[in-house]
């Protein structure tokens, strides 16, 4: 479970987040919805522990990543929206490496790849070095290197970022299938059919404020709209 | 996880990284391999000119007028050479052609001269704006010059006078220099090229691990797993230690075999290069490695890029090879302070080691304390870097 209450961010006189705070629950996907620079990309990085907060606070599991950051990123996955991956290395050994950094014994971490592998279909790269893969590819890599300590708390960036159907179909399995597993993903995404296909909670950020929380139905009954890209307009637009 | 497992492997990894990365592997080959290349090149360049220590070969015009002479000539090692109808007519063009390095001319008159007691001449053409022929004209004027003071000593005493009173002065010069101290400004080089190997063997690799990692955009999914900065920072760091000591060991592995390959002692010059200096060498060049990963690593962290990070430490890689290139100038004299400043200290030191004396304790607890004190404040301030909000305030 990941809680945010009331966070704030400043960076010099630029106040990117103001006052952010929800709570995104174990077995559910939360959406983060919001235009660019609304703040989104500073919230998640505080989720992380990459920046601390202002005021207010994070907690993930009960741990606050500003304080205590390696207890929680041990049970947080993270897909942020660079996620680069060692060229020069094979896609095992970009996976593995995290594994390992996670604590896990080789062991370990070759028997969570297995597990990924067929999760993920990666049987015909694993083995290849990552320079020269596709987009999808990547994205397979960097999704596996995210989960492979299978963490209770996982954060997607725009996991289907110019990702091709296939791709994106698969992505969005997993998704579902976390979820069932019973994990709190958290999910940042501009495409609207996917957030509301997806989400049992979303949370609109705009200006660094959240501007409503709930599920779809919920911003279509209030904005008086059938769809949600219309309501999502309607709501930013009254800030 | 302990802290060192997870130290190890990253460095594991930043090590596998970098044997696969063509351009780390040739930066870290360029400088062992450059360095013995060039000493070995200058010093065939100046061996070749030096080999005119061979006989003398002169082709002499005349020789039918001064037989005593050619005697003389003969006696010291001279070969005389037939001269051609050409060099006869006109030697001028002959050496202007550069047929001829000189050629001696022994006037006609020079019987009758000698006979009656004067100034017999004999003249040298050569073309003395060539550094070789410089060499042969100078030994072909002194060993004239030696024939010229016997015949006085000889005719003085025939009238009863002493020898002496032609040398109002008597020149000894007593020449210290040893073999191994004119081979000086070549220990210098030899420092020198040491010092970049330590500062250039991993410069690539340190820019890789960290702006290259950060323009990859494998940073920031790497500082979300939870290992301290600290781990981060050293498992970065003794990768770029590795490279650099293999670099070193390279270089002097190079310098060795060179070293043994060329003709020194013709040169005069005696290089002490045995096993006990190798190791020597290498002992006071790892604090500078351990000192100038640290330094590229954090230089190479605050650069925005990949290009701005090389810029960076292509630059600053000009500093420590001033020491270097100032001192087989101008030979310096060895100092304590020296030791204090890097790469100056380990420039001192390896000249005398090479040199054959004795470095003194304080040098060694000197240079390598500085060194480790200087990692030290590098390796804190990028721990502090890494751990701080400063990479991701801009991205915002």
């Amino acid at each position: 479970m990941i809680q945010v209450e009331n966070v704030a961010k400043s960076f010099g006189s630029v106040q990117a987040v103001q006052s952010v705070s929800f709570t995104a629950l174990d077995g559910q996907i939360t959406g983060l919805l919001g235009p660019n620079g609304a703040g989104k990309s500073t919230t998640i990085r505080m989720m992380y522990g990459l920046l601390r907060p202002d005021s207010g606070m994070v907690s993930v599991d009960g741990f606050d990543p500003s304080t205590q950051t390696l207890e929680a990123r041990r049970c947080l996955g993270a897909l942020p929206d660079a996620y680069g991956l060692y060229p020069r290395l094979s896609a095992k050994e970009n996976i593995t490496y995290f594994a390992r950094l996670q604590g896990m014994s080789l062991q370990q971490a070759n028997k969570r790849i297995d597990e990924l592998n067929e999760l993920l279909d990666m049987e015909e790269i694993l083995s290849r070095r990552v320079d020269g893969f596709s987009q999808g590819q990547r994205m397979k890599v960097s999704i596996a290197r995210a989960i492979v300590h299978d963490p209770k708390n996982v954060i997607l960036d725009e996991p289907t970022n110019g990702l091709d159907v296939m791709t994106t179909r698969a992505m969005r399995i997993l998704i579902r299938r976390m979820k069932d597993a019973g994990c709190c993903v958290i999910l940042s995404s501009h495409i609207m059919q996917e957030v509301s296909a997806l989400c049992d909670e979303i949370v609109v950020i705009a200006s660094g404020k959240v501007v409503a929380t709930g599920n779809v139905d919920d911003f279509c009954a209030r904005t008086g709209e059938t769809d949600l890209e219309e309501a999502f307009v309607k709501l930013v637009c009254e800030t | 996880m302990s802290i060192w497992t997870l130290v190890k492997v990253i460095a594991h990894k930043e090590l596998l990284d970098g044997f696969r990365d063509r351009r780390a592997l040739l930066s870290a080959l360029t400088f062992p391999l450059l360095g013995p290349l060039m000493i070995t090149v200058m010093l065939s360049v100046i061996s070749s000119e030096e080999e005119i220590e061979g006989p003398l070969e002169v082709p002499i015009v005349g020789v039918e007028h001064a037989p005593n002479l050619l005697r003389f000539l003969k006696e010291q090692g001279v070969v005389v050479e037939e001269p051609t109808t050409e060099m006869r007519e006109n030697p001028h063009e002959v050496v202007r052609r550069g047929d001829e390095a000189m050629i001696l001319e022994i006037t006609a008159d020079f019987g009758e001269a000698f006979q009656e007691g004067k100034s017999a001449k004999v003249i040298v053409v050569a073309d003395e704006s060539k550094r070789s022929t410089q060499v042969a004209t100078s030994r072909l004027k002194s060993i004239l010059g030696a024939y010229n003071s016997r015949v006085s000593t000889l005719r003085l005493l025939a009238r009863g006078v002493s020898p002496q009173v032609m040398n109002p002065l008597y020149v000894h010069t007593e020449d210290l220099a040893t073999p191994q101290t004119r081979a000086s400004n070549i220990l210098e080089m030899i420092g020198m090229f040491l010092i970049m190997a330590a500062f250039g063997c991993n410069m690539y690799i340190a820019i890789d691990a960290t702006a290259g990692e950060r323009e990859r955009g494998s940073l920031e999914p790497l500082l979300l797993q939870p290992v301290s900065p600290l781990a981060l920072v050293l498992g970065k760091w003794l990768s770029t230690v590795v490279f650099g000591i293999l670099g070193g060991l390279l270089t002097l592995l190079c310098l060795t075999v060179a070293m043994h390959q060329l003709p020194l002692e013709n040169l005069g010059l005696r290089l002490v290069l045995g096993t006990n200096e190798v190791v020597q060498m290498l002992l006071l060049s790892i604090p500078l490695i351990l000192f100038a990963g640290s330094a590229q690593l954090l230089l190479a962290t605050v650069a925005k890029s990949f290009k701005e990070a090389q810029t960076y430490l292509s630059t600053t890689m000009l500093l420590p090879m001033l020491p270097g290139l100032f001192a087989s100038m101008k030979p310096m004299e060895p100092s304590l302070w020296m030791s204090a400043v890097p790469a100056l200290g380990q420039q001192v030191m390896t000249s005398m080691v090479l040199r054959g004396e004795e470095v003194s304790s304080a040098y060694w607890v000197v240079s390598t304390g500085v060194s480790i004190a200087l990692t030290t404040i590098c390796l804190v301030i990028m721990v502090r870097v890494l751990g701080s909000e400063y990479l991701f305030r801009k991205g915002g």
